[in-house]
């Protein structure tokens, strides 16, 4: 309790008027209904998680190279109250048969009709052993499971459900190698990151080009045209262009009347990209507006609605949470194309308490669902009121 | 009692006792899967206080996901994933469960003649997976080619296991040594996860065709991979490990010599087949040269007229010698009396990766003797490379050739 406490000071004075309008509306949910057919899914990896407004899920497979949309199946639950586990690790390993050690929680994502937290989850962490042992980056997510409001783990089985799956162009070999994580093969990256935006979902990650970056649009519900864009930016931290470097976690927002993709990258770089500028087989470079420092990982991002601005949520591996103004966004036109001097550069931002938030989900607009490393070691499972305003 | 009957990573049997008489194993009025919470198993070892009459853990730790079926006379318990070596389950069975499970489903645990009266309201034990799984450790069971002799431009090798293996890079557990024991790099194509068959069973180690072909970079910078007049050594290390989590233990050797270069297509046309003797007697196909085994399991069909075109593929257990120069086949069921088909592919390679409609490697001043002119590759390659037809007479019951081998 008092660890939540601790994070609910973190997050205060984040001030909430609307849910992130990002999503579908009901009838483009229930066009991807119909676009649905019976059968048994069966990703490779579950590397990412996002659900639509009504409860369809898209998992996004990077050894599959694939994005499927299950639809799930939840009770309406409008009044419930957000589900904290403490030690989320440890209850998953006593249903998988395993250690707490030997469980890895690739993505989190909250119901959006029942509130139940949807976990992919692998057993094992593979044989690659390293410091940065981060979701997304070992073994493959092969089992689904939801956290239910009396604090059960239940599989959610992926064999006869409604679905359909949609290959992404081009995804990146399975033989190619991280440039000096040798054991580590770059498809574990294909995809590190969706979101829902209208009709398109967007996906980052990595593809087979020579410029590896990616960014594709695939439509939603899925059919061919899935655009393609490779994409680099300039970063200070390592005083050069990144175009091999994945996006590691991104929103779609829309900034003066435009929609962009606001994306953070490793080390830690967050930049733009104009959505109407994605254009398929293309080349784009978007715009660093921030460094926040070396010797960190962005894992996710949420955008948090308020009157008059937007708070930007960032969890990162080695720093605190960053929370970043959309006025402040708005107001800085330039560009980083150089090594700043200062650890870090750019657009305002503040750093709150919130170190170890490994996921990060919005329950509607009243709170913050988080995963968070304490301590003590253990991972647990909170959420954070936020208050509106 | 609970007594456990039998446990490998993928599930736990337990037995139910004791009862008047020993439990017959012929089906009972269960059977197949009957939910999850009959047997609730948990990680640790743990036991139920004394006089409590459910199975619930002291600490509430979920239980492990799985499901549970009836077998015979046994309960199973079949984990969501494997049991893990080294790692202590607990399982429990509780009158209550079997009494709620009986009333949702209408059926009570009976085993003929036998309702399932528990001794107490709860039962209990604790299993622990070894270090080393149930079961033996896995084993190479056969290296192809097994002759000891193999062309310096071999293309594969295949390695065998005893059951099916975790598919990974195996790039640092596969070695390839010369007679002084010095690894050769870069002997095979590292392909990731390694190449394994459908079953997980089989590893085909591909020489590197770059050092394979003359006058290619590889060939040229490294020097081939195996010479002529010389002796290796294939070591697959002890790391190798199968999907249950047990691994080979030892290092398995396989020591082979060099001979020249395979530079000649199987010549099709002196391909002989032996149609059976008899009612269930064999039927031989014997090659010029030895053929690559693994391909031969799918390249020759052996096929049943039903009516003219018609054809229905005979089974049977085949067998190839250990020179891959003998195929044969034993059928499942007699001969009967019709026409039969057999084909080879075309496609089918010899050790050094020869078909009989094309070489694979040509050298580039020149084709050599023996080889075919022309027939480096054709898009047009027919299905198959030789066709056979044999009749089973009525009468005798045996099998007489209706035309020797016709070559494409």
């Amino acid at each position: 309790m008092k660890r939540l406490l601790a994070l609910a000071c973190a997050v205060a004075g984040l001030v909430v008027l609307a849910p992130l309008v990002s999503g579908l509306s009901s009838s483009a949910d229930e066009q991807i209904r119909q676009s649905l057919e019976s059968g048994n899914a069966d990703p490779k990896s579950m590397s990412v998680l996002v659900f639509s407004p009504d409860g369809i899920l898209f998992i996004g497979d990077s050894k599959g190279g694939a994005v499927f949309a299950v639809e799930t199946k939840a009770e309406r639950n409008d009044d419930a109250e957000p589900i904290q586990l403490a030690n989320v690790e440890a209850a998953i390993a006593a249903r998988l048969g395993t250690k707490a050690e030997e469980v890895m929680i690739h993505d989190l994502a909250v119901h959006p009709v029942s509130y139940e937290v949807y976990l992919s989850v692998s057993r094992g962490r593979g044989d690659w052993e390293s410091i940065w042992q981060l979701p997304n980056h070992v073994a493959d997510a092969g089992i689904l499971l939801k956290v239910t409001h009396d604090g059960a783990i239940e599989e959610v089985a992926l064999d006869n459900v409604r679905f359909a799956r949609i290959a992404l162009p081009n995804p990146v070999a399975a033989d190619k190698k991280h440039p000096f994580m040798t054991e580590l093969s770059l498809r574990t990256d294909t995809i590190t990151d969706m979101a829902l935006s209208g009709d398109t979902l967007f996906v980052a990650g990595l593809s087979n080009e020579e410029f590896a970056s990616a960014l594709w649009r695939v439509p939603v519900p899925f059919e061919d045209g899935t655009s393609a864009t490779t994409v680099e930016i300039y970063h200070g931290a390592h005083g050069t262009y990144e175009t091999h470097a994945p996006i590691r976690t991104f929103v779609p927002y829309e900034l003066g009347g435009e929609q962009h993709i606001l994306a953070a990258y490793l080390c830690t770089p967050l930049s733009l990209f104009k959505v109407k500028e994605l254009q398929d087989e293309t080349h784009l470079r978007g715009r660093t507006i921030a460094e926040f420092g070396s010797g960190n990982y962005p894992l996710d991002m949420v955008v948090v609605e308020g009157e008059t601005s937007d708070r930007i949520i960032i969890a990162n591996s080695n720093l605190p949470l960053i929370i970043v103004d959309s006025d402040d966004i708005e107001a800085f036109d330039g560009q980083i194309i150089e090594q700043p001097e200062q650890y870090s550069a750019g657009v305002e931002h503040v750093k709150r308490s919130g170190t170890g938030i490994q996921q990060l989900d919005l329950m509607d607009n009243r709170f913050l669902v988080t995963l968070q490393r304490m301590p003590n070691g253990s991972l647990d499972l909170g959420a954070t009121p936020l208050r509106r305003g | 009692m609970l007594e456990l009957t039998g446990a490998s990573p993928d599930r736990m049997m337990v037995r139910l006792g004791p009862f008047d008489g020993a439990a017959d194993p012929s089906p009972n009025a269960v059977s197949g899967v009957i939910g999850s919470d009959v047997i609730r198993v948990w990680t640790g070892r743990w036991s139920p206080p004394s006089g409590s009459d459910s199975c619930r853990h002291p600490n509430a730790q979920p239980t492990v996901l799985g499901r549970v079926m009836v077998d015979g006379s046994d309960l199973v318990f079949l984990p969501r994933l494997p049991f893990l070596s080294g790692q202590v389950y607990t399982a429990c069975v509780a009158r209550t469960d079997l009494d709620d499970f009986a009333e949702r489903s209408g059926v009570s645990f009976v085993w003929p003649g036998h309702a399932v009266e528990l001794t107490e309201p709860v039962m209990w034990l604790v299993m622990s997976m070894s270090a080393q799984p149930v079961g033996s450790a896995p084993t190479v069971t056969e290296v192809w080619p097994e002759e000891q002799l193999v062309p310096d431009n071999l293309l594969r090798l295949y390695v065998h296991f005893s059951e099916p293996m975790l598919e990974r890079d195996v790039e640092q557990s596969v070695r390839l040594l010369d007679e002084q024991g010095i690894e050769i790099e870069d002997a095979f194509v590292a392909i990731p996860n390694g190449l394994w068959d459908p079953s997980s069973t089989r590893l085909t180690l591909f020489f590197h065709p770059g050092r394979i072909k003359r006058g290619v970079g590889p060939r040229e910078r490294l020097g081939p991979v195996l010479e002529s007049g010389r002796q290796y050594e294939l070591v697959v290390g002890g790391d190798l490990s199968s999907r249950r989590g047990a691994s080979l233990e030892t290092e398995v050797r396989r020591r082979f010599e060099v001979g020249e270069s395979d530079r000649r297509s199987p010549r099709s046309e002196a391909w002989r087949l032996a149609s059976p003797d008899g009612p269930n007697g064999e039927l031989t196909i014997t090659f010029d040269e030895a053929l690559d085994r693994a391909q031969l399991e799918t390249a020759v069909v052996v096929q049943k007229e039903l009516q003219p075109g018609v054809y229905e593929v005979v089974a049977g257990s085949v067998e190839v010698s250990k020179d891959a120069r003998i195929w044969s086949l034993t059928p499942q069921t007699s001969w009967l009396p019709a026409r039969y088909r057999v084909t080879v592919s075309s496609s089918v390679e010899d050790l050094a990766g020869n078909t009989p409609l094309r070489l694979f490697d040509v050298a580039i001043s020149g084709i050599e003797a023996g080889s075919r002119p022309g027939s480096i590759r054709r898009s047009d390659e027919p299905q198959s490379a030789v066709e056979w037809f044999f009749e089973v007479s009525r009468r005798e019951g045996g099998a007489s050739d209706e035309s020797e081998g016709q070559v494409e």
